[in-house]
């Protein structure tokens, strides 16, 4: 193997699985209660081509549900599913993940009990508009998250001018 | 995430095959681009994987029913304009931000008009289009013209050069 220094090991990840954009540490008292949590601000049109939801400690047991949406303020649309509700997320071990598929906007995400995941997701979604803003936000169901900490992340390719993504937390 | 430079950001995306190189029109009124017979949107040197082709609504169409679909005219050599696409369900009034998706499964295969403005899920397939060696146009026939005077739109195309020297241009 080549003598590769860690930013050029990042820069070859940003090439081939998108650039990633993480937030930081988030109690899940915080990001995963009942209802709506904005993560990441998208600046034109993106195509995301994963996002997830990664245990940083152990999650608890709450039969928490939840799925990804998007809403574009510029131009102006209502918030939209971009997935269907995952199984409950009660009790995943540090390191486990909640892996949006991006099939279809009604596809639910994978849930591991593990810190291996499997059927790596291969499809894509585009969002935002050109020369828009829009958030991307996870919304939970059921019941809300008592204690542990969690980190979203998201893999995206910028598809108009100038398009970005940051993380809102 | 490293602090990337915008340009750096659009080179990163363009190194990935799931989106390949970016080539988009400017805004552009419909009156000029949905028209009852084929335009030429977008040139094409070589030959090419078409990853995403699509338009997107800038300001919102008018009520008139055009059904685009996708065709190729071949400059070198000379080939008489074919479909790529069938038509899509009509566009009267497609919202702002709404996209309208080229499928690449067949020639036959009608274009895909997005549920929600601004969600695109990925194209069924991919599809080559162009020679080795050759000139074409990706152009889009409507068969109704867009008429009203504000309604305009963005046509992007992603793609990956598949012969030596291939590339494309929008044409406006």
């Amino acid at each position: 193997m080549t003598n590769y220094n860690p930013s050029t090991i990042d820069r070859i990840g940003d090439i081939t699985r998108g650039i990633h954009v993480k937030t930081g540490t988030i109690a899940n008292t915080v990001a995963l209660l009942s209802g709506a949590y904005n993560i990441f601000t998208v600046y034109g049109r993106i195509r995301i081509i994963g996002m997830d939801i990664e245990a940083v400690t152990a999650f608890s047991n709450d039969a928490t549900l939840v799925k990804w949406r998007f809403t574009s303020t510029t131009p102006s649309v209502s918030i939209s599913d971009i997935s269907a509700v995952s199984l409950t997320i009660a009790q995943i071990p540090i390191g486990a993940r909640v892996m949006w598929r991006g099939t279809a906007v009604a596809t639910a995400p994978d849930v591991s009990a593990t810190q291996a995941s499997i059927a790596v997701v291969t499809d894509y979604m585009d969002v935002g508009h050109t020369a828009g803003v829009g958030i991307i936000t996870a919304t939970s169901s059921i019941a809300a998250q008592t204690s542990g900490t969690c980190r979203f992340n998201i893999y995206y390719l910028p598809i108009s001018e100038g398009a970005y993504v940051e993380a809102l937390v | 995430m490293s602090n990337y430079s915008p340009s750096t950001i659009a080179k990163t995306g363009e190194l990935n095959p799931k989106c390949g190189l970016v080539c988009r029109t400017a805004t552009t009124l419909n009156t000029s681009t949905f028209t009852t017979t084929a335009t030429n949107i977008f040139k094409v040197t070589g030959r090419i994987r078409i990853v995403s082709l699509d338009v997107e609504a800038i300001t919102a169409f008018s009520a008139n029913a055009s059904v685009p679909r996708w065709q190729i005219l071949g400059v070198t050599p000379v080939v008489a304009l074919f479909d790529i696409s069938a038509a899509s369900s009509t566009l009267s009034g497609l919202a702002v931000g709404k996209r309208v998706t080229f499928p690449g499964t067949a020639l036959t295969t009608a274009q895909v008009i997005d549920g929600v403005a601004g969600i695109t899920v990925k194209a069924a397939n991919l599809m080559d289009v162009g020679w080795d060696g050759g000139v074409c146009y990706l152009a889009l026939d409507s068969d109704v013209a867009q008429t009203g005077t504000t309604a305009t739109s963005v046509f992007t195309l992603c793609y990956l050069p598949q012969s030596d020297g291939a590339a494309a241009e929008a044409l406006f």
